[in-house]
Parts: structure tokens; C-alpha cells; sequence
């Protein structure tokens, strides 16, 4: 599609923040905005004016869950950002190629191992204090629970994880719900944007690496599980894949991360 | 929420505080905002648990990236409806991917906000947003329609054909005329 048509651009910057405009053809405008001013002021324009459709709405009170995790989560974001973990990390080009299932990590994944045990711990100690009131911790009211909590996690098996990135703030934040046959992921951190690709979730298992889907570099995700998973500890791996995704059902690139789930309810 | 609390003086520079790393500045912020992003979510994502992760989200995006917003960028609380209305899209494209076209499938898109571009000043903002209502009046009312379902359900071109029973191609024109013709209204 060609860009240079002003009109044209005009149209394709109303849809993009309207939201109509989706997938490749997203993406593609996205690029073309990054590198052109004037496209993002008329991006900005109706950023500005449909805004007023929004304003519009009556507000409505949000639960007081929904500060209360907020107040968790900033009060872990910060500590983690000002001491991130500092290796001697390859370049992606030099990474391993295969996901990492067997053969020792090298270096610097193996420092974020040995961090991985404290940060799953304390990512287990919220998932379960946002449930659970524990003494000495601010109490939840009752009430104050989202009107459709999420009933399977109380009950359910969950693994976490907490994988890095090497030389980036980027982390994510997951958790395997084998019953309700989910994967969640909270990115947070800032992504090395790697060129044009997508990051895939995978889940090592005995017959080789199982894709769970892509990873989001901001905000979350959820994520489908495949049925039968089982034991006290699942290993993931994030590779680097081309975009939509590895196009065999197996990484095709390197991997940038791994580490355990470890079973916290 | 009283419209002293969302005076875009002071969330500049609550905005500012809190990219300084204020905890209680964030929290009045949230207490200003929070709300508004919240009607917009719940009546983007329509379900309750949906709209709570988005919320939580956007807030917590605004905590690490607040620093990134500068008061020439323009109106604090524009640039947040965009951060949680560009969440709401992804999210629904993630949720309900049965939706999505093809092409779909891809990461989580960057959005414009991340970017640092906001619109230009509180005063400007206000009188496109009178203006853009009134521009509203001037439209077809099959494109008005297609435009404000596009805008709050976040439909796709076929989530609108199918809802507004239509053809594609029809639904696709409704929506780039109403646009095209809001846009002629908006730089009058």
C-alpha cells in the first residue's frame, strides 16, 4: 500500500485510533508513523478529538481491589528496576539456537536463575496475598471482589515464573492455571525491540517444546494450555520467532530466556 | 468525580510526581482518573473482570512510563483514555480472537501513547471535543453508527457487518465517509 497520498494517510491514521485498521496493515502504519511526523500529528488529531467519546461516559467507581494490587505491584516494580540483574549477555545472534531443555544455560541465564527462586517466591506471596489475607497484611474486604472473580485459581494448581530478558528491564510475570487450561503473562520492564518479531512462550516437556502462544512486550496476556500438564516444576523458554510466530510449531529461533514454573498452590 | 479533580493543571503535575516515583502522588492521580478509564473500559470490554486487569494495567503502565509524559504533549487525561482505550483494543483482540481477521495474531502492538505523542494543549482538546459532537450531528446515521460502535464496542469491519447486518464492503465505506466527513467538520 502506498503512503504518500496525504488523504490516504489521513484515512489510515482515523481508522488506526478508531481501531478498525488491525493486523499487518497495524503494524505496517505503526512503522510508517515512527518515522514520520506528520503522521503522527494526524494520529494525535483524532487521539484528541475521539477522546471526546470517551469523556463522554458517566465514571464509574472502580473496585478497590483493583488499588490495592496496584499498590503491590509498584511497591515490588521499583526495587526490581533499580537492581536489575547485570550480564555479560551475548548478543541474540549469538544465543543458543535450540530451546535449552537439556543442555546448561549459558552464563547469564544462569544468574537469572539464581535469582529465580526469590522473585518466584515473592510473586507467590502476592498471588496468594491478593486472595488471601494473611495477618499483619492489609485486609481485602469481601466486597470489594471483582463481580466475576476467577474461582479456578483458589482451588487450582498454579505454577509461576519469572522470566528476564539479559540486558533489558523487559520481565514477565507468569502463571500456569493447567486446570483452566491458561497461561498468564504481565510484561513489564521496557522490550530491546529485536527488528520485526514475535516472542513465543514455550513449554519444555519430555516430547520437546510446546508452543503456548506469543508473548506480549507490554501490558498482558492470557494464553492457551495444552491439556495434561503435570508435576512440581513445568521449564519455559521464550524464543525469538518471525512475526504471527514460528511457522513449524517448533522455535525456529534463538532463545532469549528460560527458566522454571514452580508450583505454588 | 468532580471536573476540579480532573483539571489538567493538576494532573500535569500529578503526572510529573508520579514519574519522579510519588507513590502518593499516583494514588491522587488514580483517584482522579481511575473512574473515567474505568467507564470506558467496562463499556469497551463489557465484562467486569476484563475491565479490572485493564485498569490495573494501564495504571500500572502509567506508573513506569509517567515519566515519558510531558505537559507540552497536552491533556493528561486524553493521553490516559488512549492508553486504556489502545489496551481495551488489544485485549479484545486477544479475547476474543475467534473476531479476528487473518492477518491477526500477532504481539501486542506498540501504541502511539507509548510513543510520547500526545495531543497538544488542555484548551485545544476541550473545543475538539465540543466540536467533534457537534460534527456528529452532520453524519449519515448509518456512519455515525458504524463509527460510535467501531469507537466503544471496538469492533472489527466484520464484527460491524455482522452486527449491523450488513456487507463488508459497505460497512468498511460507512465508516471511512463518516471519518472522512467528521474530519472535513473538525478543520472548519
Amino acid at each position: 500500500m502506498k503512503y504518500d497520498n496525504a488523504k490516504l494517510r489521513q484515512m489510515l491514521a482515523a481508522e488506526y485510533v478508531l481501531g478498525t485498521l488491525r493486523g499487518r496493515a497495524r503494524r505496517r502504519f505503526e512503522r510508517l508513523a515512527s518515522a514520520d511526523a506528520a503522521t503522527r500529528a494526524e494520529i494525535r488529531f483524532w487521539e484528541t478529538r475521539l477522546a471526546g467519546l470517551a469523556a463522554n461516559l458517566a465514571p464509574q467507581t472502580p473496585p478497590p481491589a483493583i488499588w490495592q494490587n496496584l499498590e503491590q505491584q509498584i511497591g515490588l516494580e521499583r526495587p526490581s528496576t533499580v537492581t536489575p540483574i547485570r550480564t555479560p549477555a551475548p548478543a541474540p545472534s549469538k544465543m543458543p539456537t535450540r530451546a535449552a531443555n537439556d543442555s546448561p544455560p549459558p552464563a547469564p541465564l544462569w544468574r537469572i536463575f539464581a535469582g529465580l527462586a526469590t522473585a518466584a517466591a515473592v510473586v507467590i506471596a502476592v498471588l496468594i496475598g491478593t486472595r488471601v489475607p494473611l495477618p499483619g497484611t492489609a485486609p481485602v474486604p469481601v466486597a470489594a471482589a471483582p463481580a466475576t472473580p476467577e474461582p479456578t485459581q483458589l482451588a487450582s494448581t498454579v505454577y509461576v515464573s519469572l522470566l528476564k530478558l539479559p540486558e533489558s528491564t523487559m520481565q514477565w510475570t507468569l502463571s500456569v492455571h493447567p486446570e483452566a487450561d491458561e497461561v498468564k503473562a504481565v510484561a513489564s520492564g521496557e522490550y530491546p525491540k529485536l527488528g520485526e518479531h514475535s516472542l513465543e512462550l514455550w513449554l519444555i516437556t519430555d516430547a520437546g517444546p510446546v508452543s503456548l502462544g506469543l508473548l506480549p512486550t507490554t501490558g498482558s496476556g492470557t494464553m492457551k494450555m495444552p491439556a495434561g500438564i503435570k508435576g512440581d516444576q513445568l521449564t519455559l523458554a521464550v524464543s525469538l520467532e518471525p512475526v504471527g510466530g514460528s511457522p513449524t510449531g517448533q522455535p525456529t529461533g534463538p532463545v532469549l530466556t528460560s527458566g522454571p514454573a514452580i508450583k505454588a498452590v | 468525580m468532580s471536573s476540579a479533580n480532573a483539571d489538567p493543571e493538576r494532573l500535569i503535575r500529578l503526572l510529573a510526581e508520579t514519574g519522579a516515583g510519588n507513590q502518593r502522588a499516583f494514588a491522587q492521580l488514580y483517584q482522579a482518573c481511575s473512574s473515567h478509564l474505568y467507564a470506558l473500559l467496562l463499556r469497551m470490554l463489557k465484562r467486569r473482570d476484563w475491565a479490572d486487569e485493564a485498569l490495573q494495567d494501564c495504571f500500572l503502565r502509567v506508573w513506569q512510563k509517567a515519566d515519558t509524559y510531558a505537559p507540552e504533549k497536552g491533556a493528561p487525561l486524553t493521553w490516559l483514555l488512549t492508553v486504556a482505550r489502545y489496551r481495551a483494543l488489544d485485549l479484545l483482540r486477544m479475547k476474543r480472537p475467534e473476531v479476528e481477521m487473518p492477518e491477526e495474531g500477532e504481539e501486542a502492538p506498540m501504541t502511539f501513547a507509548d510513543l510520547g505523542q500526545s495531543p497538544e494543549d488542555g484548551a485545544v482538546e476541550r473545543e475538539g471535543m465540543g466540536k467533534l459532537h457537534e460534527c456528529m450531528k452532520d453524519l449519515q446515521d448509518e456512519q455515525k453508527r458504524s463509527v460510535l460502535l467501531a469507537y466503544y464496542e471496538g469492533y472489527t469491519h466484520q464484527e460491524l457487518a455482522r452486527q449491523m447486518n450488513a456487507p463488508l464492503g459497505t460497512v468498511k465505506s460507512w465508516v471511512r465517509r463518516g471519518l472522512s466527513r467528521l474530519r472535513e467538520c473538525l478543520d472548519r
